[in-house]
């Protein structure tokens, strides 16, 4: 659990136009778009025929909850694998130019130190 | 500016680069991931495995009389004749699975016959206000008593269709007698406009009408050919946009347009126009395909208006995506027309999209799209199966 925080955490600080900030963004893109699909929001996105999942519910929450699905599958389909591909090419561009992803290397190194300490 | 900025700056400038070239890479590729054979969505002889997935679950709606009543509670809640043309799609397309495949036609019969007869039903007991929008209350018919051309139309084209399955004599009577009643109605206005909506006439309802006679002419050994070639020489003259030469959706009853050329009406008149005249519905389509259609990377959709026409978005346009004017309802009756022209380019490329956004939701061998309703996925499975039915009529 420890070594997963320690992982999320060093992907947050990551900066902004690194290999690992793309990759921190498609992984954020797949959870949320998994959770979605899990609590069944996909049903909501009737509203695009004009029709309501939910009657009880009410027009305006079944559409927002509709709409929500629609922006994170789009966001899945569309910005995951743009963003995993970028992280590719900056990361393929830094090790051409000999300038190894300094999250990465933060990273290596601390598992490093981790696992000759423990 | 001092060195930290300056590689900031640069790594800013090479992350943009790569997000642009990723973004390049990426897109035009995308359809690649949800294109599929077309034989997976329409077959020439024998019914498609898309067709059997939607038609199991439209099946288990109407043997699970719960799940079909929160189904149609759903669509009725936005528009009720939904509800009704949910059925007019659903018999057409078993009628036509029926003849593609002969040993289904006793599974499909008492569908067939229970969709009618309880459509017909509550025709009888609430009226023809029970499958329209509330705002046909509004104000009375021009033409009385008040009769809907769009129930009318529908409901014998669904008695015709099932007699071309099977001949069936308890709807002879009552087919002959709707268009009998429709007839009438064409044959006293100068311009062959019966109402759907109080002083509303709609092209969709008159196409369907049209193709209804061409089935009784073909049942019954009737001959309506004059009357359908004279709604065609009145519909060139005074129901054609000029600008698009497309047929106009909507019309008072003295021939006065209200709604220009229509994605989602537009589509299916060229389906019925084919039945009665070839000729001009393959001409209406190539318009409406250079006007409506659009493939963009890969992706098949139809808009609801043509760049010429600034109309209101109604509720058959479905949601209206912004900027590409993608529009629900314009795309789901492309599909029929694009199958019914055999334009496969374009029809992969409608199926190309709907399987990307359609929300497409498969459980037990049923496959429904979350992203449509009843009425789409019955549409949808109309244009999977559409031929044999127009076969019949048009052959010699």
């Amino acid at each position: 659990m420890k070594g997963l925080f320690g992982l999320l955490g060093r992907l947050w600080k990551a900066e902004t136009f690194s290999p690992t900030a793309f990759v921190l963004r498609a992984i954020i893109i797949i959870v949320l778009y998994c959770a979605s699909e899990l609590l069944g929001l996909r049903e909501y996105t009737t509203f695009l025929s004009g029709t309501s999942a939910n009657v009880n519910l009410g027009w305006p929450v079944a559409s927002a909850l509709g709409l929500i699905h629609l922006l994170l599958y789009v966001a899945f389909i569309l910005l995951t694998p743009i963003f995993l591909i970028t992280a590719g090419l900056i990361a393929a561009w830094n090790r051409w130019k000999g300038q190894p992803d300094k999250d990465a290397q933060v990273g290596r190194f601390q598992a490093e130190t981790r696992s000759s300490w423990g | 500016m001092n060195s930290t900025f300056k590689t900031h700056l640069k790594k800013a400038g090479l992350g943009l680069v790569a997000l642009a070239l990723a973004t390049a890479m990426w897109v035009p590729c995308l359809h690649l991931f949800f294109r599929k054979p077309l034989a997976d969505f329409y077959q020439e002889k024998g019914v498609s495995p898309k067709a059997k997935q939607l038609v199991a679950r439209h099946l288990h709606l109407w043997t699970e009389p719960r799940l079909r009543q929160a189904e149609l509670k759903k669509m009725r809640s936005s528009n009720a004749e939904w509800d009704f043309m949910g059925r007019s799609y659903l018999v057409w397309s078993l009628v036509n699975m029926g003849l593609r495949e002969p040993e289904t036609k006793a599974q499909y019969l008492p569908i067939i016959d229970q969709i009618i007869q309880e459509t017909v039903k509550i025709e009888q007991q609430e009226g023809i206000y029970a499958f329209l929008m509330p705002y046909a209350k509004d104000r009375p018919y021009m033409i009385k008593p008040a009769r809907s051309l769009f129930i009318d139309g529908e409901i014998a084209l669904m008695m015709g269709a099932r007699r071309m399955l099977q001949e069936e004599p308890a709807y002879k009577e009552p087919m002959t007698e709707r268009l009998k009643l429709i007839e009438r109605r064409w044959r006293i206005n100068p311009i062959m406009a019966a109402e759907s909506y109080p002083d509303e006439c709609w092209t969709f309802d008159h196409a369907v009408a049209l193709a209804a006679f061409k089935v009784a002419d073909r049942l019954d050994g009737t001959d309506h050919s004059a009357l359908c070639q004279k709604w065609i020489a009145i519909a060139k003259e005074k129901l054609v946009h000029k600008a698009t030469g497309l047929l106009v959706s909507s019309y008072q009853v003295d021939g006065t347009p209200l709604d220009g050329p229509e994605g989602s009406t537009i589509w299916m008149v060229v389906h019925c126009l084919q039945v009665v005249d070839e000729s001009f519905a393959r001409d209406q389509y190539q318009k409406a395909r250079k006007e409506l259609g659009r493939i963009t990377l890969g992706f098949g959709y139809g808009v609801e208006w043509p760049a010429s026409w600034q109309g209101p978005r109604d509720i058959d346009s479905g949601a209206v995506i912004p900027v590409v004017e993608v529009s629900a309802g314009s795309s789901g009756m492309a599909f029929i027309a694009a199958s019914s022209f055999h334009d496969w380019d374009y029809l992969q490329a409608l199926a190309t999209t709907l399987d990307m956004a359609g929300f497409p939701s498969r459980q037990d061998g049923q496959l429904k799209y979350c992203a449509s309703n009843q009425v789409g996925d019955a549409a949808i499975l109309y244009a999977t199966v559409l031929g044999p039915f127009w076969q019949r009529i048009t052959k010699p």
